[in-house]
C-alpha cells in the first residue's frame, strides 16, 4: 500500500525534479522568487522600523509636552501629576520596546513539536502583555492625570466657585482610560486567543480533526 | 553547506534548494490548502522564512530534514493567517502540473490524475500531526529523519504510520466509489 501510495503521490512532479539544475527556467523561476523574497524581508524590516520610531517619537512627544506642561503649571500638584505622566511616557515607550515588539522571530528549523510550543508561547507573552495593560501603560498616566486634575481642581476652586469643568475632566479621562483598558483586555485578547487557538488546530492538536484547508 | 554569511553564498545556497525542492515543496503545500493560489502563497512564505533561515544552518542535521521542518513549520502559519483571510475554502484542485510538461490525454494518465487527487484529498482530511508525518513518509524519508522533523519518537511514527496507511485506503475506497 505504501509503495502504491508513495508512487501515486510522487508521480509526474518526481520526474522533473531530477533535472531542476540544469533547466533554464526554474533557475530563472529561482531568481525571481528571490527578487521577490528580499523584497518581503526588506519591506517587513521596513515595517518593524516605522513601527518603532512611530512608537519611540510618540512616547518622547508625550514626554517633552508634559514635561513642558510641568514646568509652566502653576500649582504643586498640577506640576506632579504632569511630571508624572512625563515619566510614563519614557516609561510606556520602554516597555513597549522591551516586551512589546510583537511575537519575537521564531526559528522554524526547531522540530514541529517544538515550534508549536514556541507559537504558543509567543501567543501567551503577547496575551499576557494585553492582559497587564492596565498596570503598565493606563496606569501611570491615568494617576497623572488625575493628580493634575486634583491640582487644578483645587486651584479654581481657592479663586472662586467650584469649577465643574475640572470634575468633567477627571471622568472624561477615566472614560478614554476605561475604553482603552476594555479594548485591549476583551477584544484585543479575544483576538488573540483566537488566532492562538486556530494556529494550535491547524499545527495538529491531536484532539482535533483534520479539516480541509 | 556550511553556515554561510556571504551574500553570494546565501544567494547560491537558496537558489539550489528551491531548484532541487521545487516539487517536494509544491506537494508539501497541496498537502495545507486546496487553491493554486494560495499554495503559492504558502511557498512565498516558505521561500522568505528559507532565506533567512540559511545563514543559520548549523549542520546539526541533515538539510533535507532541515528544510522540511522549515517547510511545515511555515506552512503552519502561512495557512493560519490564510484561514484568518477566508481563503482556501474553494474547491479541490489537482497536484499542480509542471507548465511545460503537460499531462499526456490517455486514459492511464486521467486515472492516475484521478486517483493522485484522492490522495491529496484524503491527506488534507488527515489531522495537521498525521498529515504531517504520512506526507514526510510518502516523501521517502526514513523514520529517523521523520523523528528528526516532527519532534515524535519512531515508535510513536510507527504507530501512526500504520494507522493513517488503512485510514487513507479506506478514504481512496470511499472516494472511488462515490459517482
Amino acid at each position: 500500500m505504501t509503495d502504491e501510495l508513495r508512487d501515486l503521490w510522487l508521480s509526474k512532479s518526481q520526474r522533473e525534479s531530477g533535472q531542476c539544475e540544469s533547466n533554464p527556467t526554474l533557475i530563472e523561476e529561482g531568481e525571481k522568487m528571490l527578487t521577490i523574497v528580499i523584497e518581503n524581508t526588506r519591506n517587513f524590516d521596513r515595517r518593524i522600523a516605522v513601527r518603532n520610531a512611530i512608537e519611540c517619537s510618540s512616547a518622547l512627544a508625550v514626554t517633552v509636552l508634559f514635561a513642558w506642561f510641568a514646568w509652566r503649571a502653576p500649582s504643586l500638584l498640577e506640576r506632579i501629576g504632569m511630571a508624572m505622566v512625563s515619566v510614563s511616557g519614557v516609561w510606556i515607550g520602554f516597555y513597549l520596546l522591551r516586551f512589546g515588539s510583537g511575537p519575537e522571530a521564531l526559528d522554524p528549523g526547531v522540530s514541529l513539536s517544538a515550534y508549536r510550543q514556541l507559537l504558543e508561547q509567543a501567543y501567551e507573552r503577547q496575551i499576557r502583555l494585553l492582559r497587564n495593560v492596565k498596570y503598565w501603560y493606563l496606569l501611570p498616566p491615568y494617576l497623572g492625570l488625575i493628580i493634575a486634575n486634583l491640582g487644578l481642581w483645587l486651584r479654581l476652586k481657592a479663586s472662586g466657585p467650584i469649577s465643574w469643568v475640572a470634575i468633567a475632566d477627571i471622568g472624561i479621562v477615566t472614560a478614554v482610560f476605561a475604553l482603552v483598558w476594555i479594548a485591549n483586555e476583551t477584544f484585543g485578547v479575544r483576538h488573540l486567543e483566537s488566532l492562538k487557538r486556530d494556529l494550535l488546530t491547524i499545527s495538529g492538536d491531536a484532539s482535533i480533526e483534520g479539516k480541509d484547508l | 553547506m556550511t553556515g554561510t554569511s556571504s551574500e553570494g553564498a546565501r544567494r547560491e545556497t537558496f537558489l539550489r534548494l528551491i531548484s532541487e525542492y521545487k516539487s517536494p515543496l509544491q506537494r508539501l503545500a497541496a498537502a495545507y490548502v486546496r487553491e493554486v493560489p494560495d499554495r503559492e502563497d504558502v511557498i512565498q512564505e516558505i521561500a522568505v522564512a528559507l532565506w533567512q533561515a540559511i545563514p543559520k544552518f548549523r549542520n546539526e542535521s541533515s538539510e533535507r530534514t532541515w528544510l522540511y521542518r522549515i517547510a511545515h513549520n511555515t506552512a503552519i502559519t502561512a495557512v493560519t493567517k490564510l484561514r484568518r483571510r477566508g481563503r482556501s475554502e474553494a474547491a479541490l484542485d489537482d497536484l499542480p502540473e509542471p507548465p511545460d510538461r503537460p499531462s499526456p490525454p490517455t486514459n492511464d494518465g486521467l486515472i492516475e490524475a484521478e486517483r493522485r487527487t484522492w490522495l491529496v484529498q484524503a491527506i488534507r482530511l488527515l489531522p495537521a500531526d498525521d498529515r504531517q508525518i504520512v506526507t514526510l513518509h510518502l516523501e521517502d524519508l526514513s523514520h529517523r529523519q521523520i523523528q528528526e522533523i516532527t519532534g515524535l519518537s519512531e515508535g510513536a511514527i510507527a504507530t501512526r504510520l500504520s494507522r493513517i496507511r488503512t485510514r487513507l485506503a479506506a478514504q481512496i475506497r470511499n472516494l472511488e466509489v462515490q459517482p
